[in-house]
């Protein structure tokens, strides 16, 4: 039990200390700028574009989506930036010389992401409720909290293996930079998962965001959680997937830099 | 010796694979380590003393756990690097020279935090020590400051603080002073000799000998990825015992009297180096006593001055070890 409390402090800790090694801007102007202004350039565009190619009734459709998919931002991205971060100031090699538990370390590394994750939605829907009108007053607001919460989950999940990646890829953003992209097609943010042909759709439901995507928009037309429990169990299972995957990867990397092969990680 | 060596490596050898070429890819190898021996007794300060590419940053990540040796074993406070990593981790520091390693971002106490972390060192352990370690680095009153605003010295003794947050008993220091004005340096090298004297095993590589010769215990010299020499710095300097060196001032000789020199029994070498207006001629020589009184006969005509003869130092010494592969 104190040993539990102590890994819990440490969590805690090394969360916070990556939240100022990441985020201490120069100046917290910038900071709100990124946080509002991407949100707004993404929602207004792809819905711009949505309203042209189906009518203006289906406003709505895409603007929830997009803040939704916002999550991803942090969760892909973030996790990239805290890996490249690693590799930049050289601290890899104190980390890999050093006891610490691998799986805590690895997990840790994406919780700021979450957090930031969520944070962005909130934001995302914020701007849908003030530009688009949309009415939560039938909404299931709770459910819908934890919709948010599980796809800042999931993605940071994704956003694991794309750390792992990073390790040895400097170009692991430009993978990740299509990924993003494709996210927004295939997880049902501007296109309904139905209309895409069968062999996407696959891909579709191995990536986060699919399923906890349309939990959220049932919450947010008041579903109760008994309706999208099966959906937002699937989106779990599918984030811990591929944080596990990047874990692995994470560990196979770490022998493979003990034999000399990983240069980069010093 | 005491019955366990706080490091030992037996054998040691790496042999690095690289690809080069993107068409046609092409191995290469690159031995950086031949078959290393070496004994480190607890409690000493153990100087690895070579040129740059020689094998010290190799060695020093095999015995920190970070590389798998070829073939050959490392064991450190008995402890086997490849196969006990794990409690070996807990129980040594370590330091890589250059700045790389800090969060510049965070202050220089929230660095020691999140690396104390890293060790699981309980929280009221983990505080005392910090604080500790600020003072006798000479960090206190800065500790809140980012590492970004922080001094070259300032952030290596940053980087020392981080290596001894785990009380270890044995430290490798890999060129701890690399890009350290004079001073700085000096001032890491007393702190590295205190931490001898307060009985820590320390692991010291340097390509300074001036370093090694002013702190070290004991050195071992590598070229290569052999070790060439090893000893006491006063036993190295035998390697040259029998080169004395006899030095003196001129203006204006011509080259060709040297020749004489040369000529003398005993003499290795005669080298003319220009220092201002006058030339200083440096003739390596098995019995200096000898070539004195030789001087004035081979040079007669010439106004010698400054003239002198000198035991050999560690540098020549090194300079003798190392100059075959330059
Ligand atoms: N990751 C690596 N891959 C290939 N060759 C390497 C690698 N690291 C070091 N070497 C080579 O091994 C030799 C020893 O390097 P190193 O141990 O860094 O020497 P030192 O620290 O004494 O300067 C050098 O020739 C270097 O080029
Ligand atoms: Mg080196």
């Amino acid at each position: 039990m104190k040993r539990l409390a102590l890994e819990a402090a440490v969590f805690g800790r090394s969360t916070y200390l990556q939240y100022v090694a990441l985020f201490q801007w120069a100046n917290p102007q910038g900071y709100v700028a990124y946080k509002v202004l991407l949100p707004v350039t993404q929602i207004l565009f792809f819905v711009e574009l949505g309203v042209y190619a189906t009518g203006p009734q289906n406003a709505l459709y895409f603007a929830l989506g997009n803040a939704l998919q916002l999550t991803a931002n942090a969760g892909i991205f973030g996790v990239i930036a805290t890996v490249a971060n690693e590799r930049q100031y050289g601290t890899l090699p104190i980390l890999l010389a050093s006891p610490a538990n691998r799986m805590v370390t690895f997990l840790s590394r994406a919780i700021v992401n979450v957090i930031d994750g969520i944070a962005t939605v909130v934001v995302g829907l914020a701007i849908v409720v003030v530009l688009f009108g949309l009415n939560l007053q039938h909404a299931n607001l709770l459910l819908l909290a934890i919709c948010v919460v599980v796809i800042s989950l999931t993605t940071a999940g994704l956003g694991l293996m794309f750390g792992s990646i990073g390790l040895v890829m400097r170009d692991a953003i430009i993978i990740a930079n299509i990924v993003y992209y494709l996210l927004l097609i295939v997880c049902g943010i501007n296109f309904p998962v139905s209309r895409l042909p069968g062999a996407v759709q696959v891909l579709s439901f191995a990536l986060p965001l699919t399923r906890g995507v349309q939990a959220a928009r049932d919450a947010a037309a008041g579903a109760s959680l008994g309706q999208v429990s099966g959906l937002l169990a699937g989106e779990l299972l599918v984030g811990l997937s591929w944080a596990l995957a990047g874990y692995l990867l994470f560990r196979l990397l770490e022998n493979w830099a003990r034999r000399g092969g990983l240069q980069e990680a010093y | 010796m005491a019955a366990q060596p706080a490091i030992e490596a037996r054998q040691l050898r790496k042999t690095y694979t690289t690809t080069r070429g993107i068409f046609r890819r092409e191995r290469v190898e690159r031995a950086a380590l031949r078959g290393v021996d070496l004994k480190i007794a607890p409690g000493e300060l153990f100087g690895l003393l070579g040129p740059n590419g020689a094998g010290k940053t190799t060695m020093v990540k095999i015995f920190t756990t970070l590389l798998l040796p070829s073939s050959g074993s490392a064991l450190v406070l008995g402890l086997d690097a490849v196969k006990e990593q794990w409690a070996l981790r807990k129980r040594i520091g370590f330091v890589f020279g250059g700045e790389r390693g800090l969060y510049w971002r965070l202050s220089g106490i929230d660095n020691l935090r999140y690396f104390a972390d890293l060790y699981r060192i309980p929280p009221d352990v983990s505080r005392r020590r910090i604080s500790e370690l600020l003072e006798r680095l000479d960090l206190s009153g800065r500790e809140r400051d980012r590492v970004e605003l922080y001094s070259r010295g300032m952030k290596q003794r940053l980087h020392l603080a981080r290596g001894l947050l785990n009380d270890p008993e044995v430290l490798f220091l890999d060129e701890p002073t690399i890009g350290l004005d004079p001073v700085g340096a000096r001032e890491l090298r007393v702190i590295v000799r205190e931490l001898a004297d307060a009985g820590k095993t320390v692991f010291l590589t340097t390509h300074y000998m001036f370093e090694a010769d002013a702190i070290c215990d004991r050195i071992a010299v590598i070229r290569d990825g052999a070790i060439v020499a090893e000893g006491t710095p006063s036993s190295i300097k035998t390697v040259v015992r029998d080169q004395g060196i006899v030095e003196f001032e001129v203006v204006g000789m011509p080259v060709e009297r040297l020749a004489g020199l040369r000529r003398l029994p005993g003499v290795t070498s005669v080298a003319i180096s220009e220092h201002e207006l006058a030339q200083v001629v440096t003739v390596h020589c098995a019995r200096p006593a000898e070539v004195m009184t030789q001087l004035g006969v081979i040079l007669d005509g010439i106004n010698l001055e400054k003239v002198s003869s000198r035991e050999p130092t560690l540098e020549d010494a090194y300079v003798q070890l190392i100059g075959d592969s330059q």
